[in-house]
């Protein structure tokens, strides 16, 4: 004897529990009612020079949060972003007199190689990823800084980075389009292949995951090496934006990226999230952050809000997962 | 004051139900002073449910009425139970390992003096004359992760007579020790009794009932079968007790045999501490049940096999060509299946959705031609197998954690049979399901057997094995002792050589 | 000749850190004269007040099974409120700090114990909020002192001996003390240990977690306050980044990251030998970049090490 089996034409891949379709709603809900507020707040705002400055703002912020979904998705984080991102800067702008291409090459192969590193610590040796990430990033940090000497660089040497950083294309900034186009690559590769499956069992309970035949320190070591590509892609628009590059420039970007995986809804236990719930997360936080500069908040109180924004957002994921635990 | 009641410790009428299952029903037991009291019965029979109660773990989510020294008490909670004056000693030890014996035994009572200086001296010297007086042969001094399980035990046991337990419960003391360890407790507890101590002394070891123990109470499905003196009674006896009952018919008839065939052959399977010179043979279509008492070694046995856990040493053959199994990828991919005992966190991925669960083994069939996962072919599959096991779920959607135990179950099945294996290895298959559920599960696994899966299945419900199999090995601490044909089985059987009393 | 061999061997494994403090002080002595001087000791040992102090709590922390990672940000903003408060007095401001500092710590504590949130996001996130509420009242520019015997405190010293490292001293003998003799400090052990245990020995989990991070900002809160007054200024980016530093000295000194073991005597060398490569350092003119990757690579090491040398026990509360 069977209950009938309804079919729902959406995608099993994004597990709707009620709760979590809650979260994702009423995080919409929130996204609309700031939208509005906003509008109330200054008329600067829905006009589309700000829009697009918003966009602007968060492409580098939302290319990392991708990345960061993928690491948090397989329990875990990596505190090192914003020192990667850093060096894939710094290398990227000094190897921009041998060509845009070795330029860029180079920054993504250093992405690849800092995000082996800590797929290797964290997914083959099993050290701790909260230490291990801490500590990579004063290893990438410095050696950033050594590479440089501590000096500002000039970046945007090549034309293309000025192209990315200024052009739109059809009256769209192209690095919207960027934005597009890593959010949907990313999101069918963790939604939609067998791989990304497999992260979010291993992601959920590692144990079962092994039981299914799942190589799970690949899979978390993979998703480090990953999350340094983008963060590399990520780089290349950060030097596309900025005039000149200094380590120290992006240092906070790891803790707004953070809240906006957290605010999206991926929790940070693992298994549960995705890539277009991180893009929710990212139009709330762009909307937040733009309306604070518009309303003249000082960047310090920013930080202050962000702050508690980000402990309220695990509070209420907390509370969601042990409600979904109360069976 | 005195005592005009004759019991330390009286339960009444205890009963306690689990969804789907009652573990307890209309139990009795009273402890008299300075009495060891046995408690044995089957798996499942109800002794970790009765000791959980008693210890506070349950509060007071049963039904019953729990008596000290003739005064009714409500035990509010482990710690409650521990003033009341009841002590347990799990075969997990307790202890914080980086502190020393003396600290560990007085645990949150450090003796200080009025301007709350803890007076170390006096932590030493009780200590010292405690050990002592027990005659136990440890020095207050060392670190508790220095000593051996057998001596950590010891001092839990000095801990619990410390704080003046009037009764202290023992878990399956004697698992994890030696035999010259286990005289040493012996004595240790007679010295406790005589100063006033009762004890509650569970254990699958008959043998050590008989060195130990006054009276002995035999519990079998959760009720009390018999209760007697040590001394008016023998291990046959005993046995006899905890499996008496009607096998029942619900099993139904096998109409099928096994073919001769071997296909799958284990050697000398060892692993360090947990079994030895492990070997035996699977043919095709055949179920072959391992029996033996829990931590007997049957699930690191076969996790073994599967590539989950290492084997130290020993070769499997799958028809007759050595294979090498370093995981479980290599596991399924050599055509075994495994079910998992701790299903609910192995098994199956809470997290996920009906049709995740089922799929995840075959990610690359429900892949489109361009290498994604589509929606469709996972709904499909998905729906097959939901359909051919009867999981009963509102949709494919809904996330496992919230089918029932027995549905999970299913779900763990299905996933696992998604991969066709030729051997499927079920570690308690059907343990904590309802009764409906348990017979479609048999029925599924016998209509499997019938179609030439090997099936190896680890039960601790001897009925469950006895109606299933065609052959039965009885694993008793990591060593394959004997094995069964269905016309020699019974449970009186598999149960002595399970126990060691043949 | 074979029996030193051997003793300097037991010593050597027996009481590790002294061996270290002492070769290390030896071959850097032999590599640069300018090392031992008392000029330069007596550097080490105040450079390494302020890590020092901040490590006294932390260590107690940690032994509990918890970190905090706010310390650093706990440090600066006493330091702003004990300058802010100056105009009304140097006690109320000495008094005001410290109750800024410790009621941080009460805040975690409470997050951390009663709301059950993980003690990583907690720190982190009061780190930011108070580092940022400090760069907001001071609007990121430093602030000075207006009472100059403030810096007495900091700066002043009895018999040679400045009063920081009096300090200092002062409260790792009690803490030692309170590790050893008092029910707070062995219980600390107990909850590391095996909580479950603790709480069917009737401890009190969760008052005594809670006063641990109380104990841990408190202490912070005190080494904001005597850096402040070492310079008479306070800036809400003193003491960035230390929050590693100061859990590296304690786990370098025997206490670890898991719980149950370690103690202030472990941690006070572990202070001294960070000290030390710090001094050494800078008299061998290391780049600050270099510095930085050579800080970084002892965080990994010494945590690792932890990681792999120490048992877990199964049973978890948090």
């Amino acid at each position: 004897m069977m209950n009938d089996i309804s079919t729902k034409s959406s995608d099993i891949g994004f597990k709707k529990s009620f709760v979590k379709l809650f979260y994702s709603q009423a995080m919409l809900l929130v996204l609309i009612i700031f939208l509005v507020l906003m509008n109330f707040v200054s008329d600067k705002f829905l006009t589309s020079g700000n829009l697009f400055n918003i966009i602007r703002q968060v492409t580098v912020l939302g290319i990392m949060a991708c990345g960061m979904t993928i690491v948090v998705i397989g329990k875990g984080i990596d505190l090192s972003a914003a020192s990667i991102l850093a060096l894939c800067a710094v290398v990227n702008v000094m190897l921009q007199p041998f060509g845009y291409i070795t330029a860029i090459s180079a920054a993504i192969l250093t992405g690849i190689i800092c995000g082996s590193i800590n797929g290797y610590l964290i997914g083959k040796i099993k050290a701790n990823f909260i230490i291990v990430t801490l500590g990579t990033q004063i290893l990438f940090t410095a050696t950033a800084l050594i590479m440089t000497g501590g000096r500002n660089l000039k970046s945007r040497t090549e034309r293309i980075f000025s192209y990315i950083g200024d052009e739109s294309i059809l009256g769209i900034p192209v690095m919207a389009y960027i934005l597009i186009i890593v959010f949907i690559v990313f999101g069918i590769l963790l939604h939609k292949t067998a791989a990304g499956r497999r992260l979010f069992a291993t992601g959920l309970n590692d144990k079962a995951a092994k039981v299914a035949g799942i190589n799970t320190s690949n899979i978390i070591m993979g998703s480090y090496v990953i999350n340094g590509f983008i963060i590399a892609v990520a780089s290349v628009i950060l030097t596309s934006r900025l005039p000149r590059i200094r380590v120290g420039t992006a240092s906070y970007y790891l803790f707004d990226v953070i809240t906006i995986v957290v605010l999206g809804g991926t929790a940070l236990s693992g298994g549960v999230g995705g890539i277009y719930k991180t893009a929710i997360g990212l139009m709330i936080f762009a909307v937040m952050n733009n309306g604070m500069m518009l309303m003249g908040i000082p960047f310090e109180y920013q930080q202050m809000i962000k702050g508690i924004i980000l402990i309220l957002a695990v509070l209420y994921d907390e509370f969601n997962r042990r409600k979904r635990l109360l069976y | 004051m005195a005592n005009n009641n004759e019991y330390l410790l009286e339960m009444s009428n205890i009963s306690k139900e689990f969804p789907g299952v009652k573990a307890l029903d209309n139990v009795t037991f009273n402890l008299k002073e300075r009495e060891v009291f046995a408690i044995v019965g089957e798996n499942g029979a109800g002794k970790s449910t009765l000791i959980k109660i008693l210890s506070g773990s349950y509060g007071n989510d049963f039904d019953g009425e729990i008596k000290i020294s003739g005064e009714k008490i409500n035990i509010q909670g482990p710690k409650h139970a521990i003033e009341l004056g009841i002590s347990t000693i799990y075969q997990e030890t307790s202890l914080v390992q980086d502190i020393t014996v003396a600290e560990n035994i007085f645990l949150g009572r450090q003796p200080t003096n009025k301007f709350g200086k803890i007076n170390w001296e006096q932590i030493f010297k009780y200590s010292e004359k405690l050990l002592k007086d027990l005659s136990i042969n440890l020095t207050p001094h060392v670190l508790v992760n220095s000593l051996s399980t057998a001596q950590q035990q010891l001092v839990e046991i000095v801990k619990a007579f410390s704080v003046k337990s009037k009764i202290i419960i023992m878990d399956e003391p004697t698992s994890s020790i030696t035999e010259e360890d286990t005289e040493n407790l012996f004595n240790i507890i007679r010295r406790i009794v005589s100063g006033g101590t009762s004890i509650i002394y569970i254990s699958h070891r008959i043998k050590e009932i008989f060195m130990i123990a006054d009276k002995v109470t035999v519990l079998r499905d959760g009720k009390t079968v018999k209760t007697m003196e040590v001394s008016e009674t023998d291990e046959a006896d005993i046995v006899k007790y905890m499996v008496g009952r009607e096998l029942g018919d619900l099993y139904g008839e096998k109409s099928y045999k096994a073919s001769q065939k071997i296909i799958f052959e284990a050697k000398n399977l060892t692993r360090k501490g947990k079994f030895k010179d492990v070997s035996f043979t699977l043919r095709e279509g055949e179920i072959l049940g391992l029996s033996g008492l829990v931590g007997a070694g049957r699930s690191e046995i076969v996790r073994s096999i599967f590539g989950l856990d290492r084997l130290d040493s020993g070769d499997l053959f799958l028809y007759g060509q050595k294979v090498s199994i370093k995981s479980s990828a290599d596991g399924i991919s050599n055509g075994f299946g495994f079910v998992s005992e701790d299903r609910r966190t192995e098994s199956i991925i809470q997290g996920f959705s009906v049709a995740a669960n089922i799929t995840i083994l075959l990610l690359k069939k429900i892949l489109s031609r361009i290498g994604l996962i589509s929606s469709k072919r996972e709904k499909d599959l998905a729906k097959r197998h939901v359909k051919e096991f009867s999981i009963k779920t509102p949709s494919l959607e809904q996330l496992v954690m919230n089918l029932s135990g027995g549905n999970q179950q299913k779900v763990a099945l299905a996933r696992c049979l998604s991969t066709n294996p030729k051997i499927l290895i079920l570690d308690e298959p059907t343990k904590g399901i309802d009764v409906g559920a348990k017979k479609e599960i048999h029925t599924l696994v016998k209509n499997l057997a019938n179609k030439g899966v090997s099936v190896i299945m680890i039960s601790s419900e001897l009925p469950e094995i006895i109606g299933m199999c065609h052959r039965v090995a009885v694993i008793r601490e990591g060593i394959l002792v004997n094995t069964f044909n269905k016309e020699e089985l019974s449970e009186e059987k598999l149960l002595s050589a399970a126990v060691g009393n043949a | 000749m074979k029996v030193t061999a051997k003793k300097i061997t037991n010593f050597a494994i027996d009481k590790k850190l002294l061996f270290i403090i002492i070769v290390l002080i030896i071959v850097l002595s032999a590599a640069d004269k300018s090392f031992f001087t008392i000029r330069s000791l007596t550097s080490i040992l105040d450079h390494t007040t302020i890590l020092g102090i901040m490590a006294v709590g932390m260590t107690i922390l940690l032994i509990s099974g918890w970190f905090d990672l706010s310390v650093g940000g706990v440090m600066a903003f006493s330091g702003i409120i004990t300058i802010l408060l100056q105009p009304f007095g140097l006690f109320i401001s000495i008094l005001g700090g410290l109750l800024a500092g410790t009621s941080i710590g009460a805040l975690n504590g409470l997050l951390v114990v009663k709301g059950k949130i993980n003690a990583f996001i907690v720190t982190l996130g009061t780190m930011i909020i108070f580092r940022g509420l400090g760069l907001g009242i001071t609007k990121s520019t430093p602030i000075k002192g207006t009472i100059d015997a403030f810096q007495i405190i900091g700066r002043g010293s009895v018999f040679g001996i400045p009063y920081r490292v009096l300090l200092l001293i002062i409260m790792y003998v009690a803490a030692w003390y309170i590790l050893k003799y008092t029910k707070f400090g062995r219980n600390d052990y107990a909850i590391g240990g095996n909580p479950l245990s603790a709480k069917l020995a009737g401890i009190n989990v969760n008052l005594y977690a809670f006063l641990y991070f109380v104990f841990c900002s408190f202490t912070a809160a005190i080494a904001g306050i005597v850096l402040s007054s070492s310079v008479n200024t306070a800036s809400a980016v003193f003491g960035s980044g230390i929050e590693m530093l100061v859990i590296v000295s304690a786990v370098l000194g025997g206490t670890s990251l898991f719980g149950g073991k370690g103690g202030v005597v472990g941690t006070i060398q572990g202070v001294i030998i960070l000290g030390i490569i710090e001094r050494a350092m800078v008299i061998f003119n290391i780049d600050t970049n270099y510095q930085s990757l050579f800080r970084g690579s002892i965080i990994i090491i010494v945590v690792v090490t932890d990681a792999l040398t120490t048992r877990r026990q199964e049973m978890t509360l948090r």
